[in-house]
């Protein structure tokens, strides 16, 4: 059995709508691609300028609202906040193959959000009650022969232009990738099948 | 009879874009490992800002600048399936390399954190 290995590919990305077109040179010894991760190293302040606490202090608290001196009743924030932006696509990566494959991968890069869908995740009863919505990840299985070892990726920003400022970030592309090398009993959980983990 | 192994690696991460590297040798009677995941008293820190190498017997499992958060597990996953599975390697010289690196991201506020690398495996029954 071939051995799978992991290539790392790292591209900076720093301004709205940025288009970058680069090549990931795989090893020598790959023979052909098994599964494709990403991944997004922030480097800018996360959505700096959109409205995720419109008041600046926490956990949605809404300021007391008061009139010619008295206090009104509460407010419900579904009444009094104003839409809640939260994007977290960054943008959208096709990687291409030399050979007739072409295009043989094409997905929307995701910032993993921790406490994935939810917007304050620094409030205790969000940290204690819901930070279990992630699971477990796996690469997304591909099958491509690799007789060249270049692959061609094209990487367009999304997150940057939806928040119309420029964000700066590291896209990281994760190539997993048969080697014709030995195994030596190295078999990632994603290249067996449901039933064969599930077992373990 | 081989038996149920589990240990847990700590490093401790003390200033914002470190590196930490160490090599931690795996007792005599462990045969194999199977599984490894990445645990942390701040999973916050450790999933937004980490990325690590992993060598067993001195072979590259998880290649450089590969995310911690790709082998991390939360708390809705069975707790015995949480490791990821990587296939029975035999444990020759018994010597686990973790290399863990912090980068800074902007969704987060570096503070000191421990990062556990988990491993599964099997060990000899010595009863």
């Amino acid at each position: 059995m071939s051995r799978t290995r992991i290539l790392v590919s790292e591209t900076a990305i720093t301004k709205a709508e940025q288009v970058n077109f680069f090549q990931i040179k795989l090893s020598k010894h790959a023979i052909k691609i098994v599964g494709i991760e990403t991944d997004v190293f922030v480097q800018s302040r996360f959505g700096q300028g959109v409205v995720t606490d419109p008041y600046g202090n926490g956990f949605f608290p809404i300021p007391p609202q008061i009139e010619n001196g008295i206090p009104l009743p509460a407010i419900t924030a579904s009444v009094a906040l104003p839409p809640i932006i939260n994007y977290n696509v960054a943008g959208k990566l096709s990687l291409q193959s030399m050979e007739k494959e072409n295009i043989f991968f094409s997905d929307w890069v995701k910032a993993s959000v921790f406490y994935e869908g939810f917007i304050r995740p620094t409030s205790f009863q969000l940290h204690v009650g819901l930070k279990d919505v992630r699971g477990k990840t796996a690469p997304k299985k591909v099958d491509v022969p690799v007789e060249s070892t270049i692959i061609n990726a094209l990487y367009r920003d999304n997150i940057g232009k939806q928040l119309k400022q420029d964000i700066a970030y590291t896209l990281k592309v994760f190539v997993w990738m048969e080697t014709t090398e030995d195994a030596n009993g190295v078999a990632f959980e994603f290249l067996n099948n449901e039933k064969e983990t599930a077992e373990k | 009879m081989l038996k149920y192994y589990s240990q847990q690696f700590d490093v401790q991460v003390t200033a914002a874009g470190q590196t930490v590297k160490k090599t931690f040798e795996v007792d005599k009677s462990v045969k194999t490992i199977y599984g490894v995941c990445i645990l942390s008293n701040r999973d916050d820190l450790a999933y937004y800002r980490g990325s690590f190498r992993l060598e067993i017997n001195k072979d590259e499992i998880y290649a450089e600048g590969y995310s911690t958060k790709k082998i991390m597990s939360s708390e809705n996953v069975e707790p015995n399936k949480r490791c990821y599975f990587i296939g029975k390697i035999a444990i020759a010289n018994g010597l686990i390399t973790f290399e863990y690196t912090d980068s800074n991201d902007g969704r987060t506020v570096f503070a000191p954190y421990t990062v556990s690398l988990s491993v599964d495996g099997e060990r000899e029954n010595e009863a």
